[in-house]
């Protein structure tokens, strides 16, 4: 059996949203190459602590993080870090689809541009080319690359914003509910692209679909009011929860 | 714990389990009728033995069948799914065990031919048995895990009694080869009965399975009882 | 029993002829005071048109010019001695000075068609007081039947500054005026505002300070315009020394009462930008100005446009401000510069409308035209700008 690099640490992490604590000192390891699920009820700080892991709280008022997040042993917390680059190694898709209302080539080559990855023209056209493909939609748009990304249906829409993050060549992609606007179809496209996509990228993402998260994901955090409960992988989670309340949790025993 | 949040999903959870019971308890029935027929060359019991295994047969269909229509509408996890699962296999164990019953009430529909057999240890043997599927079945009903361990391990014993039964029977058939169709009987009575057992102690592992989430089937009874504790972890 | 209770909902009782009549009665109310709106702006339109209307006809006469060596001296010697009394005396003073600029045409005689007195214009208009004698009236009366006298389109109301003689007033100066004042406000309001709304929205830290900020802005979007034309008095004017009456002052104090417009406007359109928007750059590594510059503001713009415009219109429409700065003055001159006195055209419209003469209402009525027709087309502009501004993201 390959040893399990873990690509994110988390250390005692706590946060607080002004007074009231979101986050009670989490410690975790996501492993290298795997799709990590969160779950929990809602309100429970999933989104939070994913969240943590780009520095997207930092644009919160009064949001106060303390622990550690190491990125391959990297502090992204240390005062030191360029929270844009951070950003460029750790990507995001989020719960609602948001191309920018710009064309769909735009859409992908924004982010490389701004990046300086490479310039305008051949190269261009060959990396967005190759995100489309990668995100299995460049069938659907390859006849239409200079209209807006927005005409899109919510499915295309959501892959259109997977190859808009996969065009930076992040190491890690945080995925906030990615299918709650989806239809079956489109969600099992984006389940298997996930099952793709782990080959290159490590991958977190928060469901509130159980079958979901049982489905796509190796490991599986449970959170409960600000706690992690248990983590594990996703196959013993949900067979032999060690934790009554992941138990009652996955089995729909809701308080 | 918890009552489920879907009202239905539990009710229907409480009624596969109390049907399992249920059929747990015509099984125990089966096979204690079909001795005491047995014992007392009892016919008409022996024919109402036969008779209702049908009946059980009829309860393992229904089983199956609630436990496929959970399986694909409700999505169990974690406990709920363990318990189908254990479900499924319990029910193919009762089943199995209900027919062995039938056997033996077979052989009493035609004790009378063997005026001469040598039943008494077969008395015996059948208690413990009966014990044995009894504590079973208990284990299940009450997800005691410690009464399904020692179900396992009381196994050794009866395994043990049915050697020493085959043994006894071999030299009664040595002896005498008038013996010899009697004989031929109750090793195969014996063997019904050592089966059951078996199927007693598979009760026992998945009551196990059920409860702590452990697969037990392959080792010993040291490391189960470790495993159950919790010292051990599965791997 | 729920059928029963179905069935008494569904059946008219006392309390729902009630209510629908409450309902009816406040449909009424409503149409009415529509109606009655309505009315107004009818009744002002009809009024302003129908007084303004015939401003932007002039009557002219045709009459025999002979430029000769005298006529430099005494102008009255251009013409014969009737049409002398008729022609506006304006354009008599005008001669001397044509000839010292074309002394060619010394010696020639010509047939001109040229603006009347102002009394004629009135009389032919048939307006009561045009202060026509009775003996010019048989005059005017004959030369009109010869075809000497006519009315016909006043270009000069357009291509005239003010004058004290209503037939040469046009409103040419105070537009230039309008115009360079405007593009003044514009110049400075306009990046100003949106630069401290693009400011207070996307980077300002929210603290006191901040939120200080922010009241007091929207207070200065609600205090009495006129507050503004002190403040401006007392700043740009005497403290910084500008010009009175200039352009730039005017230009600057409009510049400082439109800012609390346009800097709410602008946050309104900068925060109409779905958040999601934000979260995508920023996930994608955009730093802060990049993430402004490239996403919300081409989504904010139609907004911070129609923000700007409707600003702009109302500086372009105001008065009280410019009368402390001292641009309500009779400036006949278009100006040269930014530097030089300056009216406006709704500063022209209040001149006219204190004028004794008459002739001057009409020009008054003329002037608000042009002046709500230039407002009617900013709004209808920014109206434009919002609708295109609807898309779907
Ligand atoms: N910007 C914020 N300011 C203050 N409190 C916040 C903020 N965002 C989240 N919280 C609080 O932090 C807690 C965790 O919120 P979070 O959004 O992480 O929950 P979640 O697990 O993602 O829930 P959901 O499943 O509904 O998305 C909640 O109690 C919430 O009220
Ligand atoms: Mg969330």
């Amino acid at each position: 059996m390959k040893t399990k690099k873990n690509k994110l640490t988390v250390r005692n992490l706590k946060l607080w949203y002004g007074e009231s604590e979101a986050l009670h000192g989490i410690d975790l390891d996501i492993v290298s190459g795997k799709v990590t699920s969160l779950i929990g009820p809602s309100g429970c700080g999933k989104s939070t602590f994913l969240r943590c892991f780009n520095r997207m709280n930092d644009r919160i008022p009064n949001c106060r993080v303390e622990g550690e997040v190491l990125l391959e042993g990297h502090d992204i917390y240390a005062p030191d870090v360029d929270v844009v680059q951070l950003r460029s190694h750790v990507g995001m898709v989020f719960q609602k689809p948001n191309p920018f209302p710009k064309s769909i080539y735009e859409n992908i080559a924004y982010a490389p541009r701004i990046h300086g990855m490479v310039d305008d023209g051949d190269d261009m056209d060959e990396l967005v080319e190759t995100a489309l493909k990668r995100a299995s939609i460049w069938d659907e748009v390859k006849d239409k690359l200079q209209q807006p990304g927005t005409a899109l249906s919510g499915g295309q829409q959501q892959r259109l914003c997977i190859a808009r993050t996969i065009a930076v060549q992040p190491d890690v992609i945080l995925m906030d509910e990615p299918c709650s606007a989806l239809d079956p179809i489109a969600t099992a496209k984006i389940e298997e692209l996930m099952d793709e996509l782990k080959e290159d990228y490590t991958i977190v993402i928060v469901t509130h679909n159980m079958q979901q998260a049982a489905r796509a994901s190796d490991y599986t955090a449970y959170f409960y009011l600000g706690d992690l409960i248990e983590y594990g992988e996703t196959q013993k989670v949900f067979t032999t929860p060690r934790d009554q309340r992941t138990e009652d949790y996955i089995t729909g025993r809701f308080g | 714990m918890n009552q489920h949040t879907f009202k239905r999903f539990e009710d229907e959870l409480n009624l596969l389990k109390s049907k399992t019971v249920s059929m747990g308890g015509l099984v125990e029935k089966a096979v204690r009728r079909s001795m005491k027929a047995l014992m007392n060359y009892d016919q008409k019991r022996a024919t109402k033995v036969i008779e209702r295994d049908r009946a059980i047969n009829a309860l393992e269909v229904e089983i199956d069948e609630m436990t496929r229509s959970l399986l694909a509408l409700r999505q169990p996890a974690a406990s709920d799914l363990r318990l189908v699962i254990a479900t499924i296999k319990i029910v193919t164990d009762l089943e199995r065990c209900g027919d062995l019953a039938e056997g033996i009430a077979e052989y009493a529909l035609k004790v009378h031919e063997h005026p001469h057999a040598h039943m008494d240890s077969l008395e015996v043997l059948s208690d413990r048995v009966l014990q044995q599927v009894k504590s079973a079945l208990d284990a299940f009903t009450y997800d005691d895990v410690n009464a399904a361990l020692q179900t396992i391990e009381n196994d050794k014993r009866i395994n043990k009694q049915y050697k020493a039964i085959e043994r006894e029977n071999l030299t009664y058939m040595l002896e005498d080869p008038r013996y010899i169709s009697s004989g031929m009987m109750v090793a195969a009575i014996s063997k019904n009965l050592e089966r059951i057992g078996d199927h007693a102690v598979n009760i026992s592992e998945m009551v196990i399975y059920k409860v702590k989430g452990h697969d037990v089937r392959h080792v010993d009874h040291a490391t189960a009882e470790r495993l159950v504790s919790g010292e051990l972890d599965a791997e | 029993m729920a059928e029963l209770m179905l069935k008494s909902a569904l059946q008219s009782d006392a309390r729902k002829r009630r209510r629908n009549r409450a309902d009816r009665r406040f449909k009424w109310y409503g149409f009415t005071a529509l109606v009655l709106a309505m009315a107004f702006l009818v009744f002002f339109f009809i009024d302003i048109i129908g007084k303004g209307l015939p401003a932007f006809q002039q009557a002219e006469m045709l009459v025999q010019v002979s430029y000769s060596e005298a006529v430099k001296d005494n102008y009255n010697l251009a013409l014969d001695k009737i049409s002398r009394k008729l022609v506006s005396r304006s354009w008599l003073r005008t001669i001397p000075m044509m000839l010292e600029d074309h002394p060619e045409l010394v010696g020639t005689t010509s047939e001109e068609w040229v603006v009347t007195d102002y009394h004629i214009d009135q009389f032919l208009k048939g307006h009561e007081g045009h202060g026509l004698i009775e003996k010019d009236q048989k005059l005017v009366e004959k030369l009109c039947e010869e075809g000497k006298i006519k009315l016909a389109f006043n270009s000069g109301f357009f291509t005239h500054g003010d004058s004290k003689m209503p037939e040469n007033a046009g409103i040419l100066a105070s537009a230039i005026g309008s115009v360079l004042v405007l593009l003044l406000t514009m110049l400075v309001a306009v990046p100003i505002g949106v630069m401290t709304a693009i400011y207070l929205e996307e980077f300002a830290p929210d603290n006191r300070f901040t939120q200080l900020i922010e009241v007091n802005i929207n207070n200065l979007a609600a205090i009495p315009s006129i507050l503004y034309g002190l403040l401006g008095l007392a700043i740009f004017i005497n403290f910084m020394g500008v010009p009175r009456s200039s352009a730039l002052a005017g230009g600057l104090t409009l510049a400082l009462m439109t800012l609390p417009i346009i800097i709410i406007a602008t946050r309104a359109a900068l925060r109409a930008v779905p958040e999601t928007i934000r979260e995508a750059a920023y996930g994608l590594g955009a730093s802060n100005l990049q993430t402004v510059w490239d996403h919300v503001l081409p989504l904010a713009k139609p907004g911070i446009l129609t923000g700007a415009i409707i600003g702009l219109a109302q500086a372009m429409g105001e008065t009280a401000p410019l009368l402390i700065v001292g641009m309500m003055a009779y400036i006949p001159e278009a100006p040269h510069s930014i530097l030089e006195a300056t009216t406006v055209l709704p500063a022209q419209v209040y001149t006219w409308s204190g004028e004794s003469i008459r002739a001057f209402e009409e020009r008054t009525a003329a002037g608000i035209m042009v002046l709500l027709a230039v407002l009617l087309s900013m709004n209808a502009l920014a109206v434009r700008l919002r609708n295109r501004s609807e898309t779907n993201w």
